[in-house]
């Protein structure tokens, strides 16, 4: 019969591994943050260029920088509010270029559901791209140890993109016309796709979901990756389903 | 105030989009199929975003600059290809990107 007591030695073997865990967690968080930056800087820096070209109030974009948490929204909004848009249309535009959010809290809204209320509510605020993204290749993370993950990843993801942005303010007069920079981050994307391609629904997904985003965005710009997204996730099921 | 209420309307949209498959609608209640297509999202999202990229990328008006920049990322999925490592992937499309931008 084995009894049920935890003896001493044993919480503290717990905690200890707990610790370890804990302490493992951050490691990774910080390697993988080191990971995605790179490719942040630049679109960061865009941002605060286009800020300041388009004459729009420094403070409130820098504090929308990390109230909004998502690049491609606010270089959407900041542009369109500058062409004169109505503001519901702007709000409504920028959006659905965001709207791949959802798919990213479907995704790992798992990982979030049996975690203390107070995180459930704030932590989805560090979904983004490259978050969702260094989050799915670490599925073995969950309770503390996915916490303290997601924790330092989102944290320093959010420091160092409000810092890129404010650079980008600050250089703004300084800095050669580089038109190309966004495609920094396309590279890290390219990078980060190239070796997903190992299965067929995979490489089925990202042919479809590429082919749909460029076709919608010659058409309707702000919704051309959720409309590859979706059509790519729906080729990835067909195929796995026939497969 | 225009921008302040742009910036706040749009923070509570993501936010909302964030948060509506964590505390609204429970992940695990999608059907088992959707949640399972949902394994493919990442090269789905990942290919669109770079197709969006450089579809934009592309301007009639600079035909050289937009095959360049195209080039450019041809050359970074080479990379990704034949070495595997993000860092020298990234590393390349800096480079390329400077090189093409400081020096055309």
């Amino acid at each position: 019969m084995t009894s049920t007591l935890m003896r001493p030695s044993d919480a503290t073997a717990d905690a200890t591994a707990a610790h370890t865990g804990v302490a493992t967690a951050r490691r990774l968080a910080r390697h993988d943050a080191r990971t995605v930056l790179p490719g942040m800087v630049p679109f960061g820096m865009l941002l605060g260029v286009t800020v300041v070209a388009t004459g729009a109030d420094r403070l409130v974009e820098l504090v929308g920088g990390a109230a909004i948490y998502g690049g491609s929204a606010q270089l959407t909004a900041v542009t369109l509010l500058d062409r004169g848009l109505a503001l519901t249309a702007v709000v409504l535009t920028a959006a659905v270029v965001n709207a791949r959010l959802l798919l990213y809290s479907a995704a790992l809204g798992e990982r979030f559901r049996a975690q203390p209320r107070v995180f459930r509510w704030l932590a989805p605020h560090f979904i983004i791209d490259q978050t969702y993204l260094m989050a799915v290749g670490r599925p073995t993370l969950a309770g503390a140890e996915f916490r303290s993950y997601w924790r330092w990843l989102g944290g320093a993801v959010l420091v160092v993109w409000t810092t890129s942005i404010g650079l980008g303010m600050a250089l703004a007069p300084v800095m050669p016309s580089l038109p190309h920079l966004p495609l920094i981050g396309t590279a890290l994307f390219i990078g980060l796709l190239v070796p997903r391609l190992t299965e067929r629904p995979a490489i089925v997904a990202a042919l479809v979901g590429g082919t749909v985003a460029a076709l919608t965005s010659t058409v309707l710009p702000a919704a051309g990756i959720i409309a590859g997204a979706v059509a790519g996730v729906v080729a990835a099921m067909a195929v796995s389903r026939n497969g | 105030m225009a921008e302040l209420l742009v910036i706040a309307g749009l923070a509570l949209v993501c936010w909302i989009f964030r948060i509506t498959f964590v505390l609204l609608v429970p992940a695990d209640r999608l059907p088992i199929g959707v949640q399972h297509g949902l394994t493919y999202l990442a090269p789905a999202v990942l290919a669109g975003i770079a197709a969006v990229e450089l579809t934009g990328m592309v301007d009639a008006a600079d035909p050289v600059g937009s095959l360049l920049g195209v080039g450019a990322m041809g050359v970074v999925g080479w990379v990704a290809c034949r070495f595997r490592n993000l860092s020298l992937t990234v590393a390349v499309g800096v480079v390329a990107i400077l090189a093409i931008d400081l020096l055309t």
